[in-house]
């Protein structure tokens, strides 16, 4: 059990990465950005095949891989911005056309990669001995879910002091309170949009290559659960809070392992989407939000 | 098997889905991608009453009009409870629950093996078996689905549903029964979902979840809003080209999944295109803009 726990803390980090990052979107956009699943595929992608041209990796490879790998990412999440979402905005689309072209983005992008690259199945080369458990006391844990937990518990840590305490953080939030006020105040929106989205598909990136790294890619699934589990975690932790969101990743992750231990893995997923339900009906605001409501 | 006549057996099946879902969403505004789960229920429901007890077309037609209504219920509440992009979010998860179910309970769903041997409809002690017999009956529910379609857009309900979606406090100053009138539409809508359901297993003659996922609910949903919502001619024209579409890039000399990948794009990038620059799309009288 105390395994099963730990696994669910590893992923319930990288959820919670996902929830910040889909959170940062929110706030700036005032849309549920289901276009950071394409994002996500598209990064694993560029991820692989970066690490396969590289092959061997040595370290100082791997660190270039994984700066590339993000460079990339804000490229497209900046793409993303300026092509489509910068054009709505000055029309005033309501949130609910935005989010169906978010999803219309998600397509072209995961439908592109699956052109480009095929839909088998693709994985990282790496040393069959990373995926071996390790047993340390009573817990097993592989050197990959090592190298996840190592990376992201940290990240998680410096990304929530960086919203919480930094000017850029305080601007994001003011943004999505009163755009206006903060325009006037001399705040250049874009800008603040611009350096939130390097942060927000940086979080996208880390975590498509972690989990690039354990399970492999394909076009189609990969990228499409992972950005709902981290938009559901945003909810059940409160949509207005940072903090929040981290711990609503954890929980989810918890849950979810916890629900493949007991009933089956097939299931993992499906205890969240139960959750979310749940959570939505009794607690609308989530666990975190301080005063804002979702209908608001 | 007659290839045009099999793309023609899918269009009719589509554009059943298109008219069900063009209720919620034109009428009500409900963006309710769960429409799949409710496609899959009409699917599975006759796959096992005609696997396992080989009833006749008319009991398992109301025994899936039955099913679909009691779950419809669920999109009814929800839709009382939450607006908008928190609907969404919300039918998505109840498509995904749905589609766990389907592909995990073995028992009565056949799990991941799915149902195999389905046979055709049997109608006034007739069966449907061959492919043009298949397209008859296609045809022929989906005159009826075109039939209820333009007679609700036509009717007072319909025109009761357009004010309470422009404005449920007025309506139900009014005295309308905003829930009510909500829920019926939800209620004619799945019902209506659940036909297709039951072409489509009976003419395939094997189903399993994958058809019933997430990706079809976008499909319709992309159909409508290109086609235009609130109109019959938009649904069907919109399922046309979504259809002819992939043909178009196989003729030029694309592979099928290269063709089926393009066909996604090019229907994608219009759905921006069109919410930018025609957000009533090609026909419609609504948006959701």
């Amino acid at each position: 059990m105390i395994t099963v726990i730990i696994y669910g803390i590893i992923n319930g980090l990288l959820i919670s990465l996902l929830a910040i990052a889909f959170q940062i979107n929110f706030k700036i956009y005032k849309i549920f950005d289901l276009s950071q699943a394409g994002l996500y595929v598209s990064t694993s992608y560029f991820f692989i095949k970066l690490s396969a041209l590289l092959y061997p990796n040595t370290q100082l490879s791997s660190i270039l891989i994984v700066i590339l790998t993000c460079v990339f990412s804000w490229i497209v999440s900046l793409l993303i911005y300026n092509l489509v979402y910068k054009r709505f905005f000055a029309k005033k689309t309501s949130s609910l056309a935005l989010m169906i072209i978010s999803i219309a983005i998600y397509i072209i992008i995961i439908n592109i990669t699956a052109i480009i690259y095929g839909s088998e199945t693709q994985i990282i080369n790496i040393d069959e001995s990373s995926f071996v458990g390790i047993q340390t006391g009573i817990i097993i844990i592989t050197p990959v879910q090592l190298l996840q937990f190592v990376i992201s518990l940290p990240t998680v840590l410096l990304i929530l002091l960086i919203l919480n305490k930094k000017q850029i953080g305080k601007q994001i939030t003011a943004l999505s309170e009163n755009k206006e006020l903060l325009s006037t105040l001399g705040y250049n929106i874009n800008k603040i949009r611009i350096k939130a989205l390097v942060i927000s598909s940086s979080l996208v990136a880390i975590v498509s290559i972690l989990k690039s790294i354990e399970h492999g890619i394909e076009p189609y699934n990969f990228g499409f659960h992972s950005i709902l589990m981290g938009i559901i975690a945003a909810l059940i932790g409160g949509i207005n809070s940072f903090k929040g969101a981290a711990f609503g990743g954890l929980f989810i992750g918890i849950i979810n392992s916890v629900g493949s231990w007991f009933f089956s893995g097939e299931w993992q997923e499906t205890t969240a989407y139960v959750m979310l339900l749940v959570v939505l009906t009794f607690k609308k605001e989530g666990f975190f939000n301080i005063n804002l409501r979702l209908e608001e | 098997m007659n290839y045009y006549l099999h793309i023609l057996i899918f269009i009719e099946i589509y554009c059943i889905l298109a008219l069900s879902l063009n209720m919620q969403l034109g009428l009500s505004r409900i963006v309710n991608l769960a429409i799949a789960t409710f496609y899959g229920l009409g699917a599975y429901t006759y796959a096992i009453l005609n696997t396992k007890f080989n009833l006749s077309f008319i009991p398992i037609l109301i025994i899936s009009l039955v099913i679909n209504i009691v779950f419809s219920l669920f999109i009814s509440i929800a839709s009382r409870k939450f607006k908008d992009e928190i609907f969404v979010l919300v039918s998505l998860s109840f498509q995904m629950i749905m589609y766990s179910v389907l592909w995990n309970w073995e028992s009565v769903t056949g799990g991941v093996n799915g149902i195999a041997n389905i046979t055709g409809p049997i109608i006034l002690g007739f069966r449907v078996k061959s492919q043009i017999e298949f397209t008859l009956f296609g045809s022929i529910l989906l005159i009826l689905s075109i039939g209820l379609s333009l007679f609700i857009h036509h009717s007072a309900f319909s025109r009761t549903l357009k004010a309470i979606r422009d404005n449920e406090i007025a309506a139900a100053t009014l005295g309308k029964n905003i829930y009510a009138f909500k829920t019926t539409n939800i209620a004619i809508s799945c019902a209506l979902a659940s036909l297709s359901g039951i072409l489509f297993a009976s003419y395939i003659g094997y189903i399993d979840a994958t058809s019933f996922s997430i990706n079809e609910s976008i499909d319709i949903l992309f159909i409508l809003l290109i086609g235009g919502l609130l109109s019959t001619k938009g649904a069907i024209i919109g399922v046309i080209l979504f259809f002819t579409l992939e043909e178009v890039f196989k003729s030029i000399g694309f592979n099928d999944d290269i063709s089926f990948n393009l066909r996604i794009i090019l229907f994608s990038i219009t759905i921006i295109f069109i919410l930018y620059k025609r957000p009533n799309g090609l026909f419609g009288k609504y948006s959701i803009e």
